[in-house]
């Protein structure tokens, strides 16, 4: 009875309202993509630039998320240390990852190096990462991860994508602001300043902390 | 306007489950089915048929983009709330993790929430 109320209320909502333009802000944020920033992705100076702000509080939260996991999982690998016992991956499963992880590694830097000219980015990319790595755990059963290298490398790219938005307070005076690079022609790999840098940097620290995350599962 | 139906009817599915489901497991569950949902329908707003996704790579695109695309900033907003989605479901499983070791079942307790 209450779904139906609900699914009614939303239906109401949602369902009559039949669209043919764009608001008028979608407009200036696309002739901006296109005029200014050169990006051929339009999301793309969207989510880094104008409401980066949101990506950096979105960082910020995985980067907590990914700090409580360590912190509640802490005290369970202790005992997990007790009752290892030894498994080993089948045939099938070494060969199918052997052909799919070095393909799964490339897709994702391809996801988050060309974020600014196809659909993807550094969060679908640092997945990608992810399930790449779910791959080396089922392959490898018994071996550990060097979390704390793990943790060294989350680290430097969390300084490098603030010094990127820094650098943008320092040289033009608005934070998140990527023009202090050559903008380049739309559809170039160069192109679209220094959103790319940025894609690349929160693609690595995504792709380390579900890493991370998934480790911890392991346990 | 099948997208918001079938946003909606996920939506449903998914509070259904959190109502009446008593395994914590399947409640992780019917969290990620209702954020679905709720993330298909916040992509709907921005949907036109008929039009592209906001990716200026055509070159009849290029010339006059403002009649072809679609409405790129509910994508936008949809993308960081998978995200924080993500990384929602990453700490309830942890829980789930944390009371299966501490009771030994996963369901929830009939009293004392």
């Amino acid at each position: 009875m209450v779904l139906a109320l609900f699914a009614a209320i939303l239906l109401y909502g949602f369902g009559t309202r039949i669209p043919d333009t764009i608001p008028a802000v979608s407009q200036a944020y696309i002739l901006a993509a296109q005029n200014e920033y050169s990006s051929q992705n339009v999301l793309t100076p969207i989510l880094l630039s104008w409401r980066g702000f949101d990506t950096f509080g979105e960082l910020i939260i995985l980067f907590m998320a990914t700090t409580a996991i360590s912190f509640l999982s802490r005290k369970n690998q202790r005992k997990g240390s007790e009752r290892k016992t030894h498994l080993e991956a089948t045939r099938v499963t070494v060969s199918g990852v052997a052909v799919l992880q070095p393909l799964l590694f490339v897709f994702s830097v391809y996801i988050f190096s060309f974020g600014h000219l196809s659909p993807g980015g550094a969060f679908q990319g640092g997945v990608i990462l992810g399930s790449g790595f779910v791959m080396w755990t089922l392959v490898h059963p018994n071996e550990e991860l060097k979390i704390n290298a793990l943790s060294v490398i989350e680290a430097i790219c969390g300084i490098a994508y603030l010094i990127t938005a820094l650098l943008g307070l320092i040289l033009l005076g608005s934070f998140l602001d990527p023009g202090y690079l050559p903008f380049g022609e739309i559809g170039n790999f160069f192109s679209a300043a220094a959103l790319p840098l940025m894609y690349i940097v929160i693609g690595i620290k995504v792709g380390v902390e579900m890493i991370k995350i998934v480790s911890k599962f392991r346990a | 306007m099948i997208i918001v139906i079938t946003a909606i009817a996920l939506m449903s599915v998914g509070m259904w489950g959190l109502f009446s489901l008593r395994n914590m497991l399947k409640l992780v569950f019917a969290f990620n089915i209702f954020e679905t949902g709720l993330n298909l329908l916040i992509v709907s707003i921005g949907f036109i048929p008929g039009k592209a996704a906001p990716i200026l790579d055509l070159p009849g695109i290029r010339e006059n983009p403002l009649p072809h695309l679609v409405d790129p900033l509910p994508s936008v907003l949809v993308l960081t709330s998978i995200v924080i989605g993500v990384v929602i479901t990453a700490v309830m499983l942890v829980f789930v993790v944390l009371y299966y070791r501490k009771t030994g079942s996963l369901e929830l307790p009939d009293q004392g929430i």
